[in-house]
């Protein structure tokens, strides 16, 4: 019923990717590796740490110190670091990686560290365990969350590190065939086409071109059965950030330390992209960043403003924090009217679900239905259906929690 | 079932859909351009008569909702609308004790869903006309305007004349809404309602609705493509049909009516698609002319079903789907097996 989400970028375009010279007195270190495993650390309170170091390690990812310094805590989930004041900022010198020759397999990927950029934090070694099949590399630079451009600006700036992490893995697989996939926008794409010679994939600039889903279905002409990977379907679908990681690997044998992305503040129209070390507080970088924030009065959003959660001024940056943005909470306060049946959220559904009956059955106690559950269990949670509502219906709240009774279900 | 959690902390951040309020006065600012074309044209106090029915309505639904929960807040909004509409497509000159009651019927029966029986869906405005037709057939065919003696000369609108005589006036007088002048001096050619004239006025008003994310275009398109699709295998002239008689105002204002029609998109198609068909079959072999009312309140009643069908449906497709992934990943392994 309503027109697509159409996107709002900042005004004079995404700002350049600049690298900030912090300071942090502490880094809250995520070890998650997205799959829910505990990580069994490798330090001890009280131990010094140097910058590269590995920290902890899970099946799949072994994750580093960001920054060198004096490990405070350690828990399954998290390592504290106090952080040493370096003369030289982050031109620390940092613990290498050995020199890695062949082609990049699972087990370099688990030593970097890497894991899935674009948010899902899934581990990369895992993806490329499961992709050995795969016949095409895709690099997601359809960055559609409203007010993110870090990754438009990482394919802009240091295209030659996601080139050398997308061919890395293109010839890890045998050789498969690599695919760009971008946003519709004149001017990005004509800055791209000089610095990547691969097919492009031209997606709308409308929310969620940029879902995984959609982008193998302009690929693959036929969306993903319900459980069916883009693996399945012979696609390698990787974020810009995560390519860029990889390439960093190889060309500077840097393990995964930080994380391009960008901070904004879109009713004050202010937006930069920065790259911080992980582990750094949202707070201390709103601050660095000179973006106004009162806690009483704002609100801080990771991770996008569609698919993103509310985080405190302490909450770490992780691998997978794309964006912070700065909200006013007046502008985010909604308050739930009864539903007018205009069926604006269907017709934003972009897998054409029916997500008002969805809500209807679960609120009712009929989400384990087979109609409601495989729609249910399809749905990718894109909150487009949300946000689209005029009645301000919780909907995707209401997928979140349903989705998390049929895993409880189910188990 | 579902856990408490606040709307602050929880996706998306990001709102782009319409508020209600917003939707009712972009709705009551296109019927306004019409109300004011129609009193510049043929009857000045035509917009006097409508802006007082608007608020008659608004107090109608204050007052049943005072005597139903004891709180009641006036303002323009769904009963309102209903009021708007019902007085735009019947005759001016309907006295007010027919329109009134048809008034509080159609407020009462539009309030009932909010206030306990949520099977009933079906439009109040239609329910208000449907009354109408029943209770007061003799004033609502008569479209003499005011200030003729009703007895003094018989009058038809475009369509009755078709519908009676078979003959059809030119398509300019309709498209331009100036509909005038006799037939063979038999009968006085009068227009009909507000929402009988100006179609392209009325299709350039669905647009902007459409554009301002107001209404749907589903359910409207299908219903005309319907109704001229029916049109044509009864060969009936296709143009005329669709100017004439509420058939574009019909498609713009009724058929989107979010509370009765169905949801999902292909409700919305298929409820478009009976409502289009059921009016061209009433036109053509009932004794009404136009069959608005009968063709939209079919289609309000299959619209849970629809719903059901569509989401049942989706339920199914995803389901094969499923079912055949696990079958071919199935076929891989047991080929990657070795012998």
């Amino acid at each position: 019923m309503l027109r697509r989400l159409k996107v709002k970028w900042p005004e004079g375009g995404a700002p350049a990717l600049e690298r900030l010279s912090l300071s942090p007195s502490k880094l809250h270190v995520d070890l998650s590796d997205g799959s829910g495993t505990a990580a069994v650390a490798a330090v001890a309170p009280g131990r010094a740490v140097r910058r590269g170091e590995p920290l902890a390690a899970t099946v799949d990812v072994v994750t580093h110190a960001p920054m060198g310094g004096i490990v405070t805590a350690v828990s399954d989930c998290r390592v504290v670091i106090d952080v040493h004041p370096s003369p030289d900022g982050d031109a620390e010198p940092a613990v290498r990686l050995p020199d890695h020759t062949g082609p990049v397999d699972e087990a370099f990927l688990r030593s970097i560290g890497l894991v899935g950029m674009g948010g899902g934090m899934f581990p990369a070694s895992r993806k490329l365990a499961a992709a050995r099949a795969c016949h095409t590399v895709v690099i997601n630079g359809v960055e559609c969350e409203p007010g993110i451009t870090v990754d438009q600006r990482i394919l802009r700036d240091e295209s030659e590190l996601v080139r050398a992490g997308v061919e890395a893995l293109a010839a890890a697989l045998g050789g498969a065939e690599i695919v760009l996939a971008v946003r519709r926008e004149r001017d990005l794409l004509r800055a791209l086409r000089g610095c990547f010679p691969y097919r492009f994939v031209v997606l709308p600039a409308a929310y969620p071109a940029g879902a995984e889903t959609l982008i193998v279905r302009k690929l693959a002409g036929r969306f993903p059965a319900p459980g069916e990977r883009p693996t399945h379907m012979g696609y390698l679908v990787h974020n810009v950030a995560s390519l860029r990681a990889l390439g960093v690997a190889l060309r500077d044998r840097l393990p995964v330390l930080e994380r391009p992305l960008s901070v904004a503040r879109p009713d004050a129209n202010l937006y930069r992209n920065v790259i911080v070390p992980v582990g750094l507080a949202t707070g201390e970088l709103v601050r660095a960043t000179d973006i106004p924030y009162a806690e009483d009065t704002d609100l801080i959003v990771a991770g996008g403003l569609m698919m993103g959660r509310a985080v405190e001024r302490d909450f770490p940056i992780s691998k997978g924090t794309a964006s912070l943005v700065v909200l006013p909470r007046q502008a985010v306060q909604r308050r739930e009217t009864p539903c007018i049946r205009c069926g604006a959220c269907n017709a934003a559904c972009p897998l054409g679900l029916h997500p008002l009956g969805m809500s209807r059955r679960f609120r009712n106690g009929e989400a384990g239905r087979a109609a409601c559950r495989i729609q249910l269990e399809t749905c990718f949670l894109c909150g487009a259906c949300a946000a689209v509502c005029s009645a301000h219906i919780p909907l995707l709240n209401d997928f979140m929690d349903a989705k998390s009774w049929l895993r409880n279900d189910l188990n | 079932m579902a856990a408490e959690r606040s709307q602050l902390d929880a996706p998306p951040f990001f709102h782009y859909g319409g508020d209600t309020p917003r939707m009712v006065r972009w709705t009551f600012g296109c019927l306004a351009v019409l109300v004011g074309l129609y009193s510049l044209a043929y009857d000045p106090g035509f917009v006097f008569r409508w802006l007082g029915f608007v608020l008659l309505g608004a107090a109608l639904k204050t007052s049943y909702d005072l005597l139903a929960t004891g709180r009641a807040r006036m303002r323009l909004d769904g009963s309102a609308l209903t009021a708007a509409l019902l007085v735009m497509t019947v005759p001016p000159n309907t006295p007010f004790v027919p329109l009134f009651h048809a008034l509080i019927l159609a407020i009462v029966l539009g309030r009932m869903p909010s206030t306990g029986t949520r099977h009933l869906n079906l439009n109040p405005m239609l329910l208000g006309r449907l009354f109408l037709m029943v209770a007061y057939g003799p004033q609502i065919v008569n479209w003499t305007r005011r200030g003729l003696d009703p007895d003094a000369v018989t009058t038809v609108t475009p369509l009755e004349l078709f519908h009676s005589e078979g003959a059809t006036v030119s398509l300019r007088s309709l498209l331009s809404g100036r509909i005038g002048g006799s037939w063979e001096e038999l009968y006085e050619l009068v227009p009909g309602g507000p929402g009988e004239l100006f179609g392209p006025v009325i299709l350039v008003l669905g647009v902007l609705l459409f554009r301002k994310g107001v209404i749907s275009w589903r359910p409207g398109v299908s219903f005309l493509l319907a109704f001229l699709g029916t049109c044509a295998v009864l060969r009936e002239p296709l143009l005329f049909n669709l100017f004439s008689g509420a058939v574009i105002f019909s498609a713009v204002f009724i058929a989107s009516d979010p509370r009765t029609s169905p949801v999902s998109v292909g409700g919305q198609w298929a409820a478009g698609i009976v409502a289009g068909v059921v009016n061209a079959l009433v036109r053509r072999y009932t004794v009404y002319s136009e069959g608005i009312v009968f063709a939209f309140l079919t289609a309000n009643l299959l619209s849970p079903t629809l719903d059901r069908a569509a989401f049942a449906l989706r339920g199914l497709v995803l389901r094969r789907r499923r079912a055949r992934f696990e079958t071919r990943q199935a076929d891989i392994a047991s080929t990657d097996r070795p012998a």
